[in-house]
């Protein structure tokens, strides 16, 4: 049994509990150690003081809570103001039964998540506690005025009750009704249903959650439609208000519903020019900067177009958006945002293509690496000029780019590109002109390497890039590069004997990479031959080649 | 119900059950008449007040507390610009509750029903009161009223969920379930789930209301039988039938004869017997008591079948008083 005392401590932990588990709440999720941890400290405690009494209650008031009467919580700070934030919304109460659940303190902990100090919150915790429903928990609530009497109540309500005149009256109710003929009710005495009625109701309860923003943008379009000849001005503003409303939302995909139907609306041409400039307003506001700042926050904050809604966009978007999405390109600060956008950028960038290329001399290397992959994917060879411009660029990641894309854009520039790109101080970028040369022809990617392994620099690159190189030489399977190499193979060299010997080892690696048979020969010549490694790699790659035969 | 109100009556003591219903179904009544003047002065519309009200209706609908539906269906015929709204909202809920919607869905819908109609008193009265066939000027007035309806709620500050569907069903109201109702829209496909329900409930009081009676020669059935009639045209059918099984064809605190010679109030429809309530028995004889229609005796019979209905409007007869003086229940079986 606890002392009085011991109940006001226990109580005033479990206030403490309630404000540490709010706080694991707004943070982690329901699921987290901190947050289950939290929950259950607060369970225990409120089950603590309810394993001698049935019923627990906190009393709340302006700026303290009481627990049989003592105080026990007082606020002393904003974060902390708990007592005010219930008391403001009206709350007197909150009492605990026997009984009760940790999911229903934890669904307690959520309604009391809010921010006490957000003076915006729409739901007030009374809403909140009153949707929950819970079982073993009680709230007392104060507002006053809900069921004082209306001073009118006398001429709204019936004729009161007089029980002296019950008599007489009730005998001019049966005289009235004795005088009435029966009547007779033609209905069925029961409603039946369907099947499929029922599955149509279950379908409207199912979907009474769906979002309805698409309605409102519909409802705001048909009052335009409706306008006969009045001031359009309030009509667009309530238009510009529903899309504001749905960008809040971030409804894109129902954004690009309502703009395709007020394209078609402004492009029907069949009423006046006040409606049609109307429309051109509304319509135009689709590729303001304005409008795809936002769009580009919903995309920042994970909304996703999906195929649909992208190409709709993409039927939207003009080349008066290109310098808009360009300039956001800039602020995003998720991968996927910017790829949404880049991507947006590539469909109907060729509509603006000097912006685009004007965008290659920004300031930050992100920026323009996204363009030269945007510019790569319009393929519009007129860039090709530009990206010659940025390939000397300060930052190795956008010269790859660049280096892909005129690879990709094809002709006399990309085959020297690459060739000097393979040669770029920065291994990276030399790695990319490799990757890159399976967009040039065949036999010009053949020639450009066969040129640079038999350079003689060549032979001082590191080991894995050398390997890089021959492996993708091997690639073109040709007579002649099996010769060349079979060749190298062989070669033994007086000076700089161990960059040989790795040269050797690479190719020999390569050939088994490849299971090339036609290497066997060579291979076999130099089995047990050079250095330990040498050996190494060659036995490797006989093991390889005949492990496939 | 959860939540509790505590707030002394102005008389002193504690609010009784009765005085709570009344008391409720009189303020929101206040509320909403005086919500279009707020509107026009831009001053608060308490949304927060109107929001705490319908959650009190909808913990007594939940309760399936009578005197609620009592008060929504058999007030006197003055005042039912005031009442309309509010037996709207007591209706809609009380279907919505009957389809499963979760709390805050009915408190959403409690909401949507208050508001919907708010720029009708807009309208000009002539036009409200007209007897005859309408002027296209008269339409264009009627129209006007959604149409205004819609952007009022929507250019509210903060719209959130609630205000949306207040001002979709503002706009779609009389639309009608075929869409072939006024404002005409042209693309819309189908009317919001609460513009159905509110429908519904909307035709409902209107026509069992005491206004009704008034006219005079009106069958029991007839508001049922009307709702049914408008099935698939202005009404969505399948709602209909769950609102009819729901309300049965007796609206609560009709005065009706029974053929055992009694009279009583209908207290509670039954729920699936749509012509089998819950009756309290009035008579000078013996106390009030709950006859349950809806028993059969030993030789398979109801015991007691309704025979006449009575307009309880023209007797001094306040059905409110036996609703809270029911505590003998001995007589359900009489």
């Amino acid at each position: 049994m606890l002392t009085q005392s011991e109940r006001n401590l226990s109580a005033g932990k479990v206030i403490e509990y309630l404000l540490r588990a709010r706080k694991a709440v707004r943070l982690y999720p329901d699921r987290s150690p901190v947050t289950e941890k939290a929950v259950d400290d607060l369970y225990q405690g409120i089950m603590r003081l309810l394993s001698v009494q049935d019923r627990i209650a906190f009393e709340i008031r302006q700026d303290s809570i009481l627990f049989e009467i003592e105080e026990i919580f007082r606020s002393d700070s904003a974060e902390n103001d708990m007592a005010h934030f219930l008391f403001r919304d009206g709350l007197r109460e909150i009492s605990f039964r026997k009984g009760l659940t940790i999911d229903e303190v934890l669904g307690l902990v959520h309604v009391l998540s809010i921010d006490f100090v957000s003076e915006f919150a729409v739901e007030d915790v009374v809403t909140r506690i009153w949707e929950k429903n819970f079982s073993h928990i009680r709230c007392i609530i104060y507002e006053p005025g809900l069921f004082d009497p209306i001073e009118s109540r006398d001429s709204l309500q019936s004729f009161p009750l007089d029980a002296a005149g019950l008599s007489d009256e009730l005998k001019r109710v049966y005289r009235n009704a004795v005088a009435r003929r029966d009547e007779i009710c033609t209905l069925t005495d029961t409603i039946e249903f369907t099947d499929e009625e029922l599955l149509s109701l279950r379908r409207d309860v199912d979907n009474n959650r769906i979002d309805r923003t698409g309605k409102v943008l519909a409802i705001a379009l048909e009052l335009l439609l409706l306008a006969k000849t009045e001031d359009f001005g309030p009509l667009e503003a309530g238009m510009k208000q529903a899309v504001e409303y749905a960008l809040a939302r971030r409804k894109l995909d129902v954004l690009a519903d309502f703009f395709i139907r007020v394209k078609a609306a402004y492009m029907d041409g069949t009423r006046d020019s006040d409606f049609s400039r109307s429309l051109q307003h509304i319509f135009s506001f689709f590729s303001s900067e304005k409008f795809l700042i936002k769009v580009g926050s919903a995309l920042d904050e994970g909304v996703r177009l999906d195929e649909d809604t992208f190409e709709k966009f993409t039927r939207l978007l003009d080349g008066s958006s290109v310098p808009g999405l360009i300039r956001l390109l800039g602020y995003l600060d998720t991968i996927a945002a910017r790829k949404t956008v880049m991507n947006l950028l590539a469909a109907i960038g060729s509509a603006d293509l000097p912006a685009l290329t004007a965008a290659l001399h920004d300031g930050r290397w992100y920026v323009v690496r996204n363009i030269v992959i945007v510019l790569r994917r319009i393929g519009d060879r007129q860039a090709k000029k530009h990206l010659l411009s940025i390939l000397d660029h300060k930052d190795g990641r956008v010269r790859r780019e660049a280096i892909k894309a005129m690879a990709q854009l094809g002709g006399n520039e990309a085959f020297d590109l690459i060739r000097n790109a393979l040669d770029d101080p920065d291994i990276s970028v030399r790695q990319f002109a490799l990757g890159s040369l399976s967009r040039l022809e065949a036999v010009l990617a053949k020639r450009l390497l066969l040129e640079k392994v038999t350079d003689r620099a060549f032979r001082d690159r590191d080991y894995a890039e050398k390997r890089e190189f021959y492996c993708a030489l091997l690639s073109y399977e040709d007579a002649d590069v099996v010769r060349l190499l079979g060749n190298m193979l062989l070669k033994k060299t007086f000076f700089k004997r161990a960059a040989n010997e790795e040269s050797r080892a690479a190719i020999a690696h390569c050939a088994g990479m490849h299971k090339n048979s036609a290497f066997l020969p060579f291979l076999r010549m130099i089995e047990y031959r050079g250095s330990e490694f040498l050996q190494h790699s060659v036995s490797e790659a006989i093991r390889k080649i005949e492990h496939e035969y | 119900m959860n939540t509790e109100h505590k707030e002394t009556a102005p008389s002193g003591g504690d609010f009784g059950v009765r005085d709570r219903v009344m008391g409720l179904y009189d303020n929101i009544a206040s509320l909403i008449a005086d919500m279009p003047r707020r509107f026009a002065s831009g001053e608060d519309i308490k949304m927060k007040r109107l929001r705490r009200l319908v959650q009190y209706a909808i913990d007594m609908v939940e309760d399936d507390e009578p005197l609620l539906l009592g008060m929504a269906l058999n007030n006197n015929r003055h005042q039912y610009a005031d009442r309309h709204p509010v037996n709207v909202c007591i209706l809609s809920v009380k279907l919505g509750h009957r389809l499963g919607l979760s709390k805050n869905e009915l408190a959403e819908l409690g909401q949507v029903a208050l508001l919907y109609d708010i720029c009708l008193p807009f309208v000009p009265a002539e036009v409200l009161e007209k007897k005859g066939a309408y002027s296209d000027e008269d339409w264009r007035a009627m129209e006007q009223h959604t149409i205004q309806g819609f952007r009022t709620l929507f250019g509210l500050k903060n719209v959130d969920e609630m205000l949306m569907r207040a001002a979709i069903v503002a706009f779609e109201h009389h639309l009608r379930y075929d869409l072939s109702g006024y404002p005409q829209a042209q693309h819309l496909p189908s009317q919001d789930f609460y513009t159905r329900i509110v429908a519904i409930a909307e035709w409902y009081d209107a026509l069992a209301s005491s206004r009704a009676y008034a006219e005079g020669g009106r069958s029991p059935d007839y508001a049922v039988k009307t709702l049914l009639e408008q099935s698939g045209t202005e009404l969505d059918p399948v709602l209909v039938k769950v609102f009819v099984s729901m309300m049965g064809v007796y609206p609560v605190g009709s005065l009706v004869v029974l053929d055992s010679g009694e009279i009583g109030i209908v207290m509670q429809p039954h729920g699936v017997l749509i012509k089998r309530p819950r009756v309290i028995v009035i008579s000078d004889e013996v106390k009030p008591f709950v006859a349950d229609l809806s028993k059969r005796g030993d030789d398979g019979q109801y015991l007691r079948t309704v025979k006449k209905t009575l307009d309880p409007n023209e007797y001094r007869i306040d059905y409110s008083s036996y609703f809270f003086g029911r505590p003998r229940r001995y007589g359900e079986n009489n």
